[in-house]
Order: structure tokens, then sequence, then C-alpha cells
């Protein structure tokens, strides 16, 4: 199972252990009252002037300024409607914290060629940002563009000299009432780094294909995940150690079928934001990253929508208003590879079932309870399934032959109410329910997975006084598991070198159970003045499966040297982070005395804004890591076949920059670089070896340039250190099998060549109306590099080939807005 | 192994297969090989003794010595888990040794858990080598194999293979049962030398030759069982043929009972090509028989 964090087993049944229920029950109960204790004591010694607000001396409210207006644009009247007069449109501009607009769009229309004129205007305006507290932070405002026509005598005489040509009609700026500004992101940012990534940047940037998750990517921090993909590698972690959520729900794969696409496609996202490491106490149960999607409103001026579709899929999205207080969205994706690659794989020799097919769906229901309190539903989930029937075994391992199927579906309905209840406190309430199945059938194999999750997320966040901000909630994930497998022994290794699955003896599996997480946060946020910030928290998890409570205290700090155009903040933080066991490792697959995983965080860094374009950070990480989970063939001793002990250690040192040009004028782009060493051990007596995942050097260099006449053009440029390998040193006779096992050398001791890829993406946008119509090339590996995704070994191991990843991939596509 | 993996595990192994890598195919027998060995109860009890019978081929027919010993229940089933637990002090060591017997130990199911009394096993390990086997461990193998200049062989010039005997208290597994073998829907017994034509192309590819000189051969076999088994899980046997030959290309070399047939071109004159056709079944049964025919 892809490692879901929060589903880990409690009780059995079958003939593997006993059930247990009983003494879950009871222990819930009690994990529970220990659960709410803790938060409500947490959320008390947090704000002991919450308490007081009422009856004792009035606080403060945090003190908010509306960003201003500080760019001239050079508006005009559109030539094509003269005569027509004063026209309104309104705009709504997402701006930065640094006052730049990263997204506009039109809410009160003035017919096309006015609202077009509007959208240049806007996306080119800069402001003084928006600040809380005097801090900059990021805002959605409404903008006002007026046109105005200015009344002219049309007939000069003959005697005169021709007249200069009229002046432009002036264009009134303005934002609109200040009292519909929206704050976004108005609360501090609870760590040293947040990375975000706009709708914007998604939808254009080359490479990525629109796709939000492989935009991110291109992020410093962010590993290149060797093929075939489909993984995030942050900061020297596994893959399973980062968190993903949407508006906080935890999902269980971010990728449709190997990295294809992101489960939540771009278009229904209003940004991703990612933190690399040292994330505040609201975050927990992973120890590597938190990326976190979050999903947009939907427009409330009109209905509109979008078709989009390319090589790999078509997708439909249709959103807009429903009354005066409610808006919807409705999106859907499905792909249709299997209309070509079908065809592609039968010709190999593979007789296709069902060739790969992956779809997802997302509804929105928003609806404004009151000016103060918004309550939305949402839904989203995805599937992917795939059934091949080889009609020829593989020589390298009779065990694949046959029919195969492998079907993963996920859905969730999430609930979320945001209140603001008094100027100093705001509530925001998160709960979700759904379901995750697996099932795969290969042979006499197979794996049939079904949990039910649900989560629940409460916060509640105050102004306890001025330069006093404090956060606390509750996190509480249930998971019911149904799980039934039959596979070999030791496939709990995950070690692609475990020989044939021929007439390897195989093992049952039935466990039905249920597991509770239950934790509870708190965080301050502390500014003194003099622009320093100081975020100290602490974050109680338990788990019933594990039988543990731990206690990860953690602390962050921004001291803003200057601020203005050329700001300069120094920032770090140090904190602990548990991560607990993933499903396989824990009862009744693992081991019943399997603990949680720990990590320390410790980062510092330096974020330089250079005018209003241009921004560098430089930042510095170290994690250590210990109790890590280490799996060792076990089928003589354990119902698995494989123990797993926390004996594993882990070291990660690594520096990231960034350098970013804002969207102002025609360019915009940034590099990013890191560079890290991660190194694991598997117990004090064994070697260290490098991490399978580490890469010393990440480099990537992206830019798109608006060339006018609706064109656009980007370009993403990669170059990454080749991935950890083992090498083989033969292979041994599997006789049951009548095929190989390789005799693998000293561990991840060797490394692929580096990799390096140019990604191109050329967009044409008309205008029609009302719609927006794009075409769009997006070429991936344009210089056709052939880069090394892994070997390839003759049948004995004794001889080895480089396999070539991607190669050149132009993806045509078309999409239309509305 | 979760369903994600597996079938992450299922395309890597798909690419692999497409890739046309210029690697000579398996089903070729152009280095020493072992092929199988086959044990009379590929189910033994606990006590019982097993006989074993390897096949190994040398396309140089230098004199082969084999080396024998045993794992018991190793904590890993695989042929390297085996590896690391194998008995260097009991090694039995012969010229042209290719039967050997092993004696179960009778405690080897009892002293395993109630719930891991699946795994109980006694691994066979086999050494075939073109030269002189030593007990002792070089690196993870636990013999060293030199030629008679006194140079150390490597896994690439020797053979290592290990056997599983699944050590059951009632159940029992029947090795297959070869049926018949034929030649363009020919009878083809072993000391009848069928003709072929070579295919003029140097590739190993057979979709490069000419499909009126490929010749069909057919590998029927029986004795496929399914029950239910003493520790409760339901069983289907799958049944597989491989096929070698020292010379020609198969369209496909590996198949399934149920669908024997295959498609063989010569690719160079020789004399004699020699074939074996490997017939196993997925719980450790296994039959082989081989032919012989002559490309011109």
């Amino acid at each position: 199972m892809p490692a879901p964090h929060a589903n880990v087993p409690v009780t059995v049944s079958g003939n593997v252990t006993a059930p247990r229920g009983h003494h879950v029950a009871m222990r819930t109960t009690t994990l529970r009252r220990v659960c709410v204790a803790s938060t409500l004591a947490l959320l008390f010694l947090s704000y002991p002037r919450i308490a007081l607000a009422d009856d004792a001396a009035p606080v403060q409210a945090p003190r908010i300024e509306p960003p201003r207006l500080a760019s001239d644009a050079m508006p005009r009247y559109p030539e094509s409607e003269r005569g027509s007069g004063r026209r309104v449109v309104v705009l709504a501009l997402v701006l930065d914290e640094t006052g730049h607009v990263v997204d506009a769009s039109v809410t009160e229309s003035a017919g096309k060629a006015f609202d077009d004129a509007a959208l240049d205007v806007g996306r080119a305006l800069v402001f003084e940002p928006a600040r809380k507290d005097g801090a900059a932070v990021a805002a959605r405002i409404p903008f006002r563009v007026v046109f105005e026509e200015e009344q002219r005598d049309e007939t000069p005489t003959s005697a005169e000299p021709p007249p200069e040509p009229a002046p432009p009609p002036p264009v009134v700026l303005a934002p609109s009432e200040p009292t519909s500004i929206e704050i976004r992101g108005a609360r501090t940012a609870r760590e040293p780094t947040v990375r975000a990534i706009e709708r914007t940047e998604m939808r254009t940037m080359a490479g990525a294909n629109g796709d939000p998750l492989r935009a991110l990517e291109s992020m410093p921090g962010v590993a290149r995940a060797p093929a075939p993909g489909g993984m995030l590698l942050v900061r020297g972690s596994a893959p399973q150690d980062t968190w993903i959520s949407v508006d906080g729900t935890w999902i269980p794969l971010a990728y449709h079928f190997g990295g294809v696409a992101s489960v939540i496609p771009g278009d229904v996202l209003e940004r991703l934001e990612y933190r690399p490491g040292n994330f505040g106490p609201e975050h927990g149960r992973a120890m590597g990253g938190v990326v976190e999607m979050q999903l947009r409103s939907p427009r409330k001026d009109r209905i509109g929508g979008l078709a989009q579709v390319d090589l790999l899929d078509g997708r439909l999205m249709v959103e807009g208003p429903l009354g005066e207080r409610t808006r919807f969205l409705v999106a859907g994706r499905r792909s249709w590879v299997d209309a070509w690659l079908g065809p592609v794989m039968r010709s190999g020799g593979t007789g296709v079932t069902t060739a790969p097919v992956y779809a997802d769906a997302q509804v929105v229901l928003e609806h404004d309870l009151s000016s103060s309190t918004t309550a939305r539903l949402a839904f989203f989930g995805g599937d992917d399934r795939l059934a091949l029937l080889l009609t020829s075994p593989d020589a390298k391992d009779p065990g694949f032959g046959g029919s195969f199927s492998a079907r993963t579906t996920f859905t969730r309905v999430q609930g979320r109410v945001d209140s603001r209840l008094s100027d100093r406190l705001r509530l925001v309430t998160t709960g979700s329910w759904g379901t995750h199945s697996e099932s795969f059938a290969g042979g006499d194999n197979r794996v049939e997975t079904l949990l039910h999750l649900a989560q629940l997320k409460s916060e509640l966040r105050a102004n306890v006084a001025r330069g006093v901000n404090a956060t606390g909630g509750i996190d509480l994930l249930y998971t019911h598991y149904d799980v039934r497998l039959l596979l070999p022994g030791a496939a709990g290794l995950e070690d692609p070198n475990q020989g044939p699955l021929f007439a390897a003896p195989t093992r049952r599996l039935d466990a039905l159970g249920q597991a509770i997480r239950p934790a509870a946060y708190t965080q301050l946020e502390l500014t003194p003045g003099g622009g320093l910030t100081l975020l100290p928290g602490a974050r109680v998890d338990a788990a019933t499966d594990t039988r543990r409570v731990t206690f990860d205290p953690r602390f962050a700090a921004r001291w803003d040297l200057t601020t203005g155009d050329y700001r300069t903040t120094m920032k770090g933080g140090l904190g602990i982070y548990h991560q607990p066991p993933l499903n396989e490792s824990i009862e009744p697959w693992g081991d019943r005395h399997v603990g949680h995983m720990r990590a320390i965080h410790a980062s510092v860094g330096l974020e330089q804004q250079i005018g209003r374009a241009f921004d560098v950070s430089v930042e510095g990480f170290a994690k250590e890591l210990d109790d890590l989970i280490v799996p060792r063939a076990a089928e003589t001793s354990t119902a698995s076949g494989t123990a797993y002990v926390n004996t594993g250690t882990g070291t990660v040192r690594g520096v990231e920059l960034l350098a970013k040009l804002r969207p102002v004028g025609r360019f915009s782009g940034w590099l990013a670089y890191t560079l890290s060493r991660s190194e694991r051990r598997d117990a004090e007596d064994e070697p260290k070896y490098l991490f399978r995942y580490d890469q010393t050097h990440v480099l990537s260099a992206l830019g798109s340039v608006d060339l006018g006449r609706g064109f656009t053009l980007g370009a993403r440029f990669r170059y990454v250190t080749g991935t950890p390998i083992t090498p083989l040193a033969g292979g041994v006779v599997d006789l049951d099998a009548g095929a190989y096992q390789p005799v693998q050398g000293t561990k991840y001791s060797a490394r692929l060549p580096d990799f390096h890829r140019l990604d191109v993406r050329l967009e044409k946008m008309w205008r029609i109306g009302e719609a927006r119509l794009s075409a769009y090339l997006d070429v991936q590996n344009v210089t056709n590099a052939k880069n090394p995704e892994g070997l390839v070994y003759r049948y004995d191991y004794a001889r080895q080939e480089r396999a070539s990843g991607l190669p050149i991939l132009p993806i045509l596509g078309l999409r239309g807005e509305l | 192994m979760s369903p994600r993996l597996a079938l992450l595990a299922l395309a890597t192994a798909l690419a692999v297969s497409a890739c046309g890598s210029d690697f000579e195919p398996s089903s070729r027998i152009a280095k020493l090989r072992l092929l199988a060995v086959r044990a009379d109860r590929p189910f033994a009890r606990p006590g019982e003794e097993v006989s074993l019978e390897g096949l190994a081929v040398d396309p140089a027919a230098r004199p082969l010595t084999w080396a024998w010993t045993t794992c018991v229940n190793p904590p890993s089933s695989t042929a390297t888990g085996c590896l690391e637990l194998a008995d260097v002090s009991a090694v039995t060591i012969g010229a042209g040794l290719d039967r050997h017997r092993v004696r179960i130990p009778g405690d080897v199911v009892t002293r395993l858990p109630e719930n891991a009394r699946a795994a109980a096993l006694v691994g066979v390990v086999v050494v075939v080598c073109p030269g002189t086997i030593a007990p002792g461990r070089t690196g993870p193998l636990p013999f060293t194999c030199t030629d008679p200049s006194g140079r150390v062989l490597g896994l690439d010039e020797t053979e290592i293979g290990v056997k599983r005997i699944f050590v059951r208290t009632r159940d029992e597994n029947r090795n297959p049962t070869l049926d018949s073998v034929t030649w363009d829907g020919q009878p083809w017994s072993e000391d009848d030398v069928k003709e072929a034509t070579r295919c003029p192309a140097t590739t190993d590819h057979f979709a490069d030759c000419d499909e009126s000189l490929a010749h069909r051969i057919e590998v029927r076999s029986s004795g496929a069982e399914r029950g239910e088994s003493e520790l409760g899980a339901a069983f289907d046997e799958q049944t597989v043929v491989q096929l070698y030959a020292t010379e020609g290309i198969f369209e496909r070399p590996v198949r399934i009972a149920s669908d024997p047939a295959t498609r063989w071109v010569a690719r160079a004159s020789t004399d004699l090509v020699t074939f074996w056709f490997v017939v196993r079944d997925d719980r450790g049964g296994v039959t082989w028989t081989t032919r012989r025919a002559r490309a011109r």
C-alpha cells in the first residue's frame, strides 16, 4: 500500500492473530480523554488573554493596511469602442506579499474589449503590499478600472494645421470599496520557509503540462523523482515522509500512474503551498515536508468554465454563482492514454484488457452563511486502473505471466466552516470522510485493501494582544481497514532485487480493524517589534495502533532587518517531528513493537528582496533522523515474513538557493539550486550508505516571456546528479523459477550518470467575446537527451546496459475558458 | 508489497522486457548453465530423505565439479537468503556429481512459531564449476571456484543455484509430467534429429527471420494440481515451459502449459543444435527433456 501515514491496523481477525477489539475500545476511550484534556490545556495555556478579553482591558485588533497603488499604468480606451462613453470593469486582483499582481480576473464585465484592456492594466500594476501589524501580506482585492471618453471637436478648420493626435481617453484606476479587501494568508507563516505556486504559474510552466505537483518539482529542496516518477522527494527524505493534503485533508496518493498527472488538477486550485522543513505544529505525522493544495473558490460573477484536451487527458469544468451567496464548481478529467497505449502494448505482445486509465473529479459548493462565516462542501477523488494479459511469461521471472489487474481509488467528502468570530478570533473547522481502496491481482498473488478514513481538524486563531497571536487546534484521524493479502513472504522488503516471484512461497493475511490517531497543537506568534517574529509551538500526537504518545516542540523565527523594496529577512527554525509507522510495518503485517520515527529539523536562512522584481533566498538545512524503521527478512519468525525494527538513523545536510524574478513586465522566472547529501545507517553496527534518493546537485532554471499578440513562450532546464544505485555482482539461480536472482554489491555505492533536460512550452491565446481559447505545445526533453533512468541487465545479471528515460515528447493541447 | 508497488514492478518488468536490449536471449545456452534441479519430493515431510538430480549444460564440454550443501529455515526464502545461511562445513563435492540426497531434519517445522510454519523449508545449494571447488566464503558466496590455472572464476563463469524443498507434515506435490514434444506438428522423440534451414539474419530478433524458416515446437505437459494446503490456503498450480537451445531464436522462450506452442528458427549453420525443455510448476515441481536438430 502506498504509504498512508494514518491507517495502521489495531485489531486482526482471520488466521493471523486473535481479535483484540475490546482491548482497543478501552484504550481508545482513554486516549480520547487524554486528547481532549491535552487540547484544552494547550489552548488554555496558549491563550491566557482570550479568557480575559471579554471582561478585562480590551485588546487591540490586528492593524490591517490595505494595499496602495504604487505604479502607473498606461491603459488605452479601446479604439473599437469609441463612443461607448463611460465604462467600468471590476477586477479581482491577487497580490503577493510584495504587492505584485499574481492573478487577475474579471468580476464585473463591460464587454470583451474593455475587459481585455482592464486585465492588461490589472496584470501590470504594482501596489504597496497589504500589511497586517506592519508585516507585508498577500491580499485579494477588487479593483475598478473606469474608462472615460473625452468629448472633442472633430472638425478642424482648413486654415489651421492638422491637429495633434487626440490623447487617449483617460482611464481611472481605483481599488474598489476597501471593505471587500480580502487579506490572503494574513496569518504569518508559521515556519521559516513556505513556497507557493500560484494558479497561473502552474498552468504555464514549461515541462509541467499545467500540473501543480510537477510544477513543484522545480522548487528548491525537491529532488527529481527517478523513473517512473510519482514521488515527492523533499530535502533528502523518503517520499512517504511528506504529507500531502487538500486543504488539510490527507490524500493517499498525489499522482496518477507513476507521476503522469496530479490527482488534483491545477485548474481547481488557488495555490499550492510547499513547506520543505521546520513546518509549524499544525502539521504532523510527517518528518519530511508538507504539501498543501488549496481548492479555490468558485467565481461569483457569472457562469464560466473550461475545456481542455491534450495527448494525455481531457478535462471539463463548470463554475459560477447560485444566487447571491452560493457558488459552485464541478470539474472532471479522464485520461485517454488507453486509446493509443493499448494498441502499442498489444503490438508488443501484451494483451491489454484495460489499458491504463486515470480519472478524477472535484466538486466545490461554497456558501456565505454571513458576512463573517463561509461554509464549503467539497468532494474530490481519483481512480487509476489497469488490466493486462501477458500471453507469454517473462523469461527473467515466469511469475510475470497471465492476467494482472490493479486499481486504486480514493474519495473524500470535505466540509469546512471558516468563521470570524470577532475581530480577534477566527475558527476554521474541516471535517472529511472518505475511502481508499487498492487491489492487485497477478497469478496467485493478490491484495485487496479498503480503508475508511475520517479526519477532523479544528483550529482557533486569536489575536490576544498587540504583537501576540495564538493558534491552537485538534487534529483527529480515524481509520477503519479491511485488508486481504496473498503475497510472497519477503515482499514487505520492497526490494526490487528480491529475485523471481515464480514459486516463491506466499503468505496469506486477512485483517480487519481500526486505528485512531488524535493530536493537539498550539503555537504562539510573537511580534515584539523591530521586525522580529517568534513562533514557539508544540504538538502532541497519540496513536492507538502503536500505543505511543509523542511530543514535538518546535520553534521558528523571522527577523526583517530592513523593509521596503530592499527587504532583508533572516529566518531559522528548530523542531522535532515524529512520524508513525507505515501500515505495512506494523501489526498484523509487521511488528507490534515498532514505534514512531523521529526527525530533528534545523534550518537558517536569509531572504533578500532586490527592488520590486527580484528576490533571492538562501537557506541551509540539517536533519537528524533516528528510530527509522528498517525491514529485515524474517519468514521463519513472523506472520508477514518481514520484521520491522526502529534501528535506523540518518543525516541530511544541504543548502538551497532560490532567485526569483517576479512577473513584472514581460518576463518572469526563477532559478532554484539545492546542494545536499542524505545518508542512512540501518543499525549502529552497520555501515553508513547513501540514501537511495540522494541527489547532490539539483538545478532548475525556468522562465516565461510574453511575446505579445497572445503568445507566451516558456522554458525549463533541469540538471540533477545521478540517482544512487547498488551495483550487482552477477546472479545466482533460483532453481524453482529457472531464473536468476541478482547478488548485490555495496548498497547504493554507485550512481547513474547525471540527468539534464530542457522543456519548452509555447502558448497562443485568443479572446473571443467572453471566452478565451488557448492552443499550446509543451515539448518535454526538447534536445532528446538520452538520460539514463536505470540499468537493464542480462538474464544472469552479469552484463548491464543503461536504460534511457523519456525521449522528446511533444504534447499539443487545446484549452477553452469561458 | 502494495498493489502500487506490484504494479510498478510489473511495469518495470514489462519495460525491461520491451527494451530490446542487445543481450543474447536467456534461452540460448552460450555458457555454462545450471538449468534445473529436480527433487523426487518437492514437498517433503520432516525426517524424510529427498533425492536430487541436477541439469547443467556447458557448451565447451568441460568436466564439471559439483558441490552440494543446505540451509535450513532461512529468514529469507530467496536464493541469496539461503546462501547467507548455507552450511559450508557440510559440503559434498565431486566431479560430475550431479545427484545428491538430503535428509530433512525432524524438527524443521516444529522449531518455527505457529504463524510462520508455512515458511519451513530446506534450501539446497548447488554449485557447478568448470574447475575446482573450495568451501569458504568469498563475499556473499559460500564457495570458491577456480579453473585449472588457479584463477578464481566469477559468477558469470560458474553457476550457483538454490533449490527449495518445502517441508509439510501432510501436503504433497508431484513433479509435472511431460506428455509430448512435437516439431511442426509431428512427434519429436529424443533420438529423432530434425532438420532446419538457417535464417541469414544476424540479430537475436525472431521477427528478422522469414516466417517460412520457423518451426513450430510444442511441449505438452500435465500434472498441475489444485486444492487447499494443510495451512488452509487455496492453491492452483501454474505450470510453465522454458525452452533452451544451443543456437537459434525462440519466438517466445517461456510458455504457459495451457498454450505451450512457440516457434524457433535456426540462426547459424551448426552441425547439431541441442534443445532442453524444462517444465515447472510454481510449487517447486520440475521435469525436463532434451531434443536435437540440425541446421543447414
